[in-house]
């Protein structure tokens, strides 16, 4: 669906769009439909669009062959009809943040303190919004424009390179930690806020040295978190421990690192995508232990840490974003520099490869490729050869198994959940 | 729901001497210190409420089961009983043999906990950690603080003032998931507290942060998961978050009534906290509008020190100093202070709280008046006959129940363990 605005828009292309879902769920029985809503923000406007979807594909999954006979997914070819109560109607904004360009949202369930969503601006601002008043309650305001300091992210050299920030929340959602450039060139900033007692508390900042842009941080768990920098050093914290990291994991050799992630149903694993369209899985505890295991290298060598695995997005595209499910501690998606989405499901791998057996070479690449990449969504005929992936353009429903929202440059929302031979071939042998 | 108490009157008390099966040469030697744990076993045929008290003395800790009548059900109203109890019938009789050890350390404070993998967690009288385990006698996972004469803990072991140098203590933040420890850095005027991680890898000493110009600090308590505060000798608490730098986010100093000898913060609203004072002063605070005041600057413009003020004020009757003082855990206004004579005082502080309004910022504190002293005291516990005068308190020998409301264990020095919960008339 491409949505309509109440207010006039000069030209969609010019701005910045981001999406991301609400977790609640109304499911509606006689009609056989499942409603929830996604957040798309546009500049500076935020809007929430419902969307209604086949029942079946959330009971399917959750029920398993029980409805076998009429649930079972048959792949649909045509377009569904999942916004068809919002498509004629005009969409006002629900939230905005005035002056500022929204570069990712991030909802917050059934918080304290009835704040409904987080959403970042490009400069690193953080603003808290809540159901029912259009201008953000808390706000935590970073400083740009030519009088301060960060004049040079203004600067028409690399403007975009330098205002790149991230923010991640804890699993309690207690702690938000945002990282942004410091406006200097070999300085960026990580600040630790409270999202408990007095959201918006900037409670600590740290300067991460020799890195001007840390693109990414993520909780493990409540106190776990790391940052990955431009550097292609990914570096791991806790909030309570001093500015130090307690330890770095290093890996300069498949081009920039452009992306990284951690799954919130293990605690432990991690992926990082980069510029060269290569996907490494690693297990954080592994990672560690390499860190403080001085074996074979006595003489204060690097630590020897690898990753579980290595798969790649074929053709080179470079991976500028990449998620786990909020819901399977196997699957995750990329993001490739063209805009398509690659769906992964590592269960393959795990069934292979317990604990005690790290070694992974004995499995050919190719058919590691070929049982992992699950699904490939290029958006069709619809998608124009001139677009290029962004990061927090595609996101997971955090409830709805296997659910996923993006959003293109010209506004065209798309949600759509795969249909993979997997689940038929499930669903025949019960 | 007001409570009324008719005063020493107990729905039930029970106190028993353990036995041992070890011999213990002077049993009035040995530190004890006493918790609860939050098991509560129901048996409806008996009637009874079955729960464990948590006995450390030395270095050895019990685990004594004991059994209440369950009151207060269906028509059956809790009366005043006037007669102790038996909820220690059942192990009145048999040795105990120690459940778990922390060999060569005397264990001053312990802390159930609840749910993880281990279940207590003890601190010694030095400073250091052990966490102890169901079914493992010896501790699961230990920080151990160095003390000797050989080390810069030298200080501690000085005949001149040993004890008043080895004072220590810990909070566990309300999640589990973070300790806090205080303890005197073995030099005059340098007190540390470290945080240590009880969640991914328990034991790991995450930070520790140096509390200038005090020599003992002698009580950490969280208010949430990442807020707490540190009651040090030169009557200063100080705010930190576990987050943030290695400076307090704002400081109450209150100089004027006596050594701040104790401090605890209710888990129940996180925002109230009590004081105690050696000149048996107790005073209740906000901690909201003890943060709002710091940044308040309307009537001190030239520096001075911000304007923060409690509650209410209350007293110890004949200057009976408080040397421990602890919010209920079930119930947000109820208070139990211990006095230097070892008396157990429950206080009820919601009359205070009736009159008060956060949002007044030029409200007066209510001063400790007859009829606020009168209106909140609502129980003492003497220990009746059964205890000497030369009984002293002490920190860490009397325990609120976590999950049983209104139920309190205490230890003397004699190890005389009772239980006890006051009679209510509920009007």
């Amino acid at each position: 669906m491409k949505p309509k605005f109440v207010s006039r828009v000069d030209d969609v292309l010019h701005f910045t769009k981001t999406m991301t879902f609400r977790s609640e769920i109304i499911p509606d029985k006689s009609k056989g439909t499942l409603s929830t809503s996604l957040l798309y923000s546009q500049g500076s406007d935020i809007y929430e669009i419902d969307c209604a979807l086949p029942l079946a594909s959330f009971y399917q999954t959750i029920s398993g062959g029980s409805r076998k006979d009429s649930s079972l997914a048959i792949p649909s070819p045509e377009y569904g009809d999942a916004f068809h109560d919002v498509e004629d109607t005009k969409l006002a904004p629900k939230w905005v943040y005035l002056g500022e360009t929204i570069a990712k949202m991030s909802y917050l369930e059934s918080s304290m303190d009835d704040t409904t969503i987080i959403a970042m601006s490009k400069n690193g601002s953080l603003a808290w919004f809540k159901d029912g008043c259009k201008v953000p309650i808390h706000i935590v305001q970073e400083m740009m424009g030519p009088a301060t300091r960060f004049s040079s992210i203004h600067s028409h050299v690399r403007p975009n390179s330098l205002a790149v920030s991230d923010f991640c929340l804890s699993c309690n959602l207690e702690t938000v930690v945002k990282s942004q450039s410091s406006g200097t060139e070999e300085d960026s900033i990580l600040k630790i806020i409270d999202n408990s007692g007095r959201p918006g508390d900037v409670l600590r900042t740290i300067h991460v040295p020799g890195t001007t842009v840390t693109h990414s941080v993520r909780f493990f768990d409540n106190h776990l978190f790391a940052s990955c920098s431009d550097d292609n050093v990914l570096r791991f914290w806790d909030t309570r421990t001093a500015e130090k990291p307690m330890w770095i994991l290093s890996d300069p050799q498949n081009g920039r690192m452009t992306s990284f992630d951690t799954s919130q149903v293990t605690n432990e694993l991690f992926v990082t995508g980069f510029s060269t369209g290569i996907i490494k899985l690693w297990d954080v505890r592994a990672v560690e232990t390499a860190s403080n295991d001085l074996t074979h290298r006595q003489n204060g060598e690097e630590p020897i840490q690898n990753e579980l695995i290595n798969l790649y997005h074929s053709g080179g595209d470079s991976v500028v974003d990449i998620q786990f499910s909020p819901t399977s501690s196997s699957d995750f998606l990329t993001v490739g520099g063209t805009g398509n989405v690659y769906h992964w499901d590592m269960e393959y791998f795990f069934s292979r490869n317990d604990d005690d057996n790290e070694d992974v070479t004995n499995v050919a690449p190719e058919e590691l490729q070929g049982q992992c990449l699950k699904f490939f969504h290029t958006g069709g005929s619809k998608r124009t050869s001139g677009l290029f992936g962004k990061r927090n353009t595609v996101a997971w429903h955090p409830i709805i198994d296997n659910l996923v929202g993006t959003v293109d440059a010209d506004s065209l929302v798309t949600v759509y959940k795969p249909f993979t031979g997997r689940d038929l071939i499930q669903g025949e042998e019960k | 729901m007001t409570k009324t108490y008719k005063q020493s009157a107990y729905e039930h008390i029970s106190s028993f001497k353990p036995k041992f099966v070890q011999r213990v040469d002077n049993i009035l030697h040995h530190s004890k210190s006493l918790a609860f744990s939050t098991n509560v076993t129901p048996d409806t045929d008996k009637g009874t409420l079955t729960t464990s008290v948590i006995y450390s003395q030395g270095s050895d800790i019990y685990e004594m089961q004991c059994s209440l009548p369950i009151a207060g059900d269906n028509d059956k109203k809790p009366k005043p009983g006037s007669e102790y109890g038996d909820a220690f019938a059942k192990v009145e009789k048999t040795a105990l043999s120690p459940k778990w050890v922390y060999s060569g350390e005397t264990v001053a404070k312990m802390s159930y906990l609840d749910g993880n993998e281990t279940t207590l967690l003890a601190m010694s009288k030095n400073g250091s950690l052990a966490w102890f385990q169901d079914g493992v006698k010896v501790p699961v996972h230990i920080v151990q603080e160095m003390m000797g004469p050989a080390t810069s803990y030298a200080a501690m072991h000085s005949h001149v003032r040993p004890d008043s140098l080895a004072v220590s203590d810990f909070s566990l933040s309300l999640d589990n998931e973070t300790i806090v420890k205080s303890q005197s850095n073995g030099s005059e005027e340098d007190s540390i507290l470290k945080i240590v991680d009880n969640a991914g890898k328990p034991s790991e000493i995450l930070r520790t942060i140096h509390v200038p110009g005090t020599t003992v600090t002698h009580t950490v308590r969280f208010f949430d998961n990442h807020m707490f505060a540190s009651c040090s000798d030169d009557n200063v608490l100080r705010f930190w978050d576990t987050r943030t730098n290695d400076k307090p986010l704002w400081i109450l100093s209150d100089p004027q009534n006596g050594r701040m000898t104790s401090f605890d913060a209710s888990t129940v609203s996180s925002d109230l906290f009590v004081a105690g004072f050696s000149t048996g002063v107790l005073k209740l605070w906000d901690a909201r509008a003890v943060e709002s005041a710091t940044q308040d600057f309307t009537n001190r413009q030239n520096g001075e020190e911000p304007i923060q003020k409690e509650i209410a004020n209350f007293y110890h009757s004949g200057g009976d100093s408080v040397v421990d003082v602890q919010f209920s855990p079930t119930s947000p206004s109820e208070i139990l202070t211990v006095g230097g004579s070892g008396n157990v005082y429950h206080w009820d502080m919601e009359y205070a709280l009736s009159n008060y309004d956060p949002e007044d910022t030029n409200r007066v504190p209510q001063d400790a008046s007859e009829e606020l002293q009168t209106e909140s005291l609502r129980f003492v516990h003497r220990g009746g006959s059964r205890r000497n005068p030369q009984q002293h308190g002490k920190r860490n020998t009397v325990a609120w129940h976590p999950v049983i409301d209104d139920f309190v264990g205490t230890v003397d020095e004699d190890s005389l363990v009772t239980v006890y919960k006051p009679f209510t008339i509920s009007s």
